[in-house]
């Protein structure tokens, strides 16, 4: 684990960005940046194929990924990364959060849900419990 | 469809760093003759159940502000012949943004598929001349400029 200050603020974050549009990607680094969160270091994947080999391949503290995307979709992501017993925070980012979306995200042990269009101050708050403060 | 300028205005305010403007105006039955691009939305069983037109300013004005390029830019992109990839990208999330206006309760579930540039196809053009539903809006992106955006519901 990443070191904590007494505050509750992190010292260094990596953060798994996973989404097959690469301006949605843009889009979540600026709002990161926004929430305070711009110093994390920053990894993108463009389908959950691709995100899963780089979440084994690295420690993570946080995922935050798209939910419709082409091979492996944030679902499949999310399950598979449970399944290898990874308990990184892992965070949707959809433009759609319907209650059967919700019920099988739950069940498949997703922390917390951002809705398209979403600013800084989503961020923030959905971030914030689980990874602390921004540094 | 919630079909307000209330909720175009929250929805698409918060993709944009720059305050936004909505109005609904008056349908324009020459729309094929403005129409930039055409999104198309689809449901569960991939039929074609709500389009969404824009004209070259919504489109480039919009795509521009996602991509914090400057107005000049927008404004070169909106008197090109074919609209730059960086534009196209961003405004398939604006595209794909606007889903949520068809998502209610009273309709069933539609995803943004893929969007069409120039020459309305012929499919989309039988769709929107067929639509039950259609509301138009001025949409003003603060710094860049105005455009129209038109939704069509089967």
């Amino acid at each position: 684990m990443h070191a904590v200050n007494p505050n509750g603020r992190r010292k260094h974050m990596k953060i798994l960005v996973v989404d097959d549009s690469k301006v949605m990607r843009m889009l979540v680094r600026r709002a990161l940046r926004q929430a305070g969160y711009g110093e994390a270091e920053i990894t993108e994947a463009s389908d959950g194929e691709e995100a899963y080999k780089e979440a084994i391949a690295d420690k993570f503290d946080l995922v935050m990924s798209d939910w419709n995307m082409p091979n492996l979709n944030g679902l499949g992501l999310l399950k598979n990364l449970r399944a290898d017993g990874f308990r990184t925070p892992f965070v949707f980012v959809t433009t759609e959060c319907t209650p059967e979306m919700r019920q099988q995200a739950d069940e498949a042990g997703a922390d917390k849900f951002i809705v398209k269009p979403f600013g800084a101050d989503d961020v923030r708050f959905a971030l914030e419990p689980l990874v602390g403060v921004a540094a | 469809m919630t079909n307000d300028a209330i909720s175009v205005n929250e929805l698409l305010g918060r993709l944009f760093d720059k305050p936004c403007k909505a109005a609904e105006k008056k349908f324009s039955k020459q729309i094929f003759k403005d129409i930039a691009v055409s999104g198309r939305f689809v449901d569960d069983n991939d039929n074609l159940v709500a389009v969404v037109s824009a004209d070259a300013g919504f489109a480039c004005y919009t795509g521009a502000a996602i991509m914090m390029l400057p107005p000049a830019a927008a404004n070169d992109a909106k008197g090109s012949t074919d609209l730059p990839e960086e534009i196209t990208e961003a405004f398939g999330e604006v595209l794909n943004v606007l889903s949520r206006l068809f998502n209610t309760s009273d309709r069933p579930h539609c995803r943004f598929t893929t969007a069409d540039y120039g020459k309305v196809p012929d499919d989309i053009k039988t769709f929107i001349k067929g639509s039950s539903s259609r509301t138009s809006y001025s949409f003003e992106v603060g710094g860049y400029g105005e455009g129209t955006l038109t939704l069509f519901a089967a």
